[in-house]
C-alpha cells in the first residue's frame, strides 16, 4: 500500500532531480523514492553504528535498529574498521 | 558437563576465526530461538550462516527454548542476547557474549560471563588447541574485532602465563 506525501524543496533542487532523472531515464518519482530508500537504510545505520560506538547499546540491538542482520552488521564494522565495544576493564571484571 | 550458552555475535565470531568446532568439547554449546534465527539470517549472503546452519542441523550447536518477559528485558540489548541472558539465570549457564552492554547486564544479573577472548583462553587452558592455534586464532579475532592494542597485550600475557604453568 502506497500513501502520498507532500513536502516543498527548493527549485534548484528540483531542478537536480529532473537532469538526474532523465539521465539515468527514469520518471522523477521513481529516482526520489529510490534515493528516499537509500538515504533511509544508509540514515539508519549510521544512526545505530552512532549508538553502538557510544555504547548506549549492544552490538545486536544496533543490528536490530540498523535492520540489518547480525552478520551484515558485523561485516560492515569490521570493513570499517570499528573496534570491539569491549574495553581491558571489561575484560578484566569477567577474567 | 558445563552449560555455555552463547549469544549470536560470539558464535559469529568463533566460527570466522574457526573455534567453532572445538566448543563442544568445552561443555554444551546452547543458543536461544531467536540466536538461532539471527546464526542463519542472510544464509544466502554469508558462508558463516551456512556453516552455522549444519551445526545446528547435527546438533552441536543445540537450541533451548525460552520465553521473555518484560521484567528481565534489557532495553538496551538485542532480543537474542536477552534471551540468553535468561537462560543462563534459569539454567545456572555461562553467557558467552561480545558486546561490553550484555556483560554488563549479565554481571549485574549474578552471571560470569565469557567473551570470545576467553573461551580461547578455556581452550588452550583445557590443552584443547595449542598455542600455536591459540596465535592464529587469536591474530584473526584481533583483525575482525579491531580489538585495542591493550586488550591485545593483555590476552597474549594471559596464554603465555597459561603455557607456562
Amino acid at each position: 500500500m502506497t500513501k502520498q506525501m507532500n513536502l516543498r524543496l527548493d527549485e534548484d533542487l528540483i531542478e537536480e532531480f529532473e537532469e538526474l532523472a532523465e539521465n539515468e531515464n527514469l520518471d522523477r518519482s521513481s529516482l526520489i523514492k529510490k534515493i528516499l530508500i537509500e538515504g533511509l537504510r544508509k540514515e539508519r545505520f549510521d544512526f545505530a553504528i552512532k549508538k553502538y560506538v557510544l555504547k548506549e547499546i549492544s552490538i545486536e540491538r544496533a543490528a536490530e535498529l540498523a535492520k540489518v542482520s547480525l552478520h551484515e552488521f558485523i561485516s560492515k564494522i569490521s570493513q570499517m574498521g570499528i573496534p570491539s565495544n569491549l574495553t581491558l576493564e571489561d575484560f578484566k571484571n569477567i577474567i | 558437563m558445563r552449560l555455555y550458552v552463547y549469544d549470536a555475535c560470539a558464535l559469529i565470531y568463533l566460527t570466522k576465526i574457526k573455534a567453532k568446532e572445538k566448543l563442544p568439547l568445552l561443555g554444551s554449546v546452547l543458543v536461544s530461538p531467536i540466536v538461532k534465527n539471527e546464526l542463519i539470517a542472510d544464509i544466502d549472503r554469508f558462508s558463516d550462516a551456512k556453516l552455522l546452519k549444519k551445526n545446528l542441523d547435527n546438533k552441536l550447536i543445540e537450541e533451548r527454548k525460552v520465553k521473555l518477559n518484560s521484567v528481565n528485558f534489557a532495553k538496551n540489548l538485542g532480543k537474542g542476547e536477552n534471551e540468553t541472558i535468561v537462560i543462563c539465570i534459569r539454567n545456572e549457564g555461562i553467557p558467552v557474549t561480545d558486546d561490553s552492554q550484555a556483560i554488563n547486564y549479565a554481571l549485574n544479573c549474578g552471571l560470569k560471563p565469557k567473551t570470545s577472548e576467553l573461551i580461547l583462553l578455556e581452550l588452550l587452558k583445557q590443552q584443547i588447541i595449542s598455542y600455536e592455534e591459540f596465535q592464529t586464532m587469536f591474530e584473526e579475532l584481533v583483525h575482525i574485532k579491531s580489538l585495542k592494542h591493550e586488550v591485545i597485550l593483555f590476552f597474549k600475557n594471559k596464554a603465555e602465563e597459561i603455557i607456562k604453568k
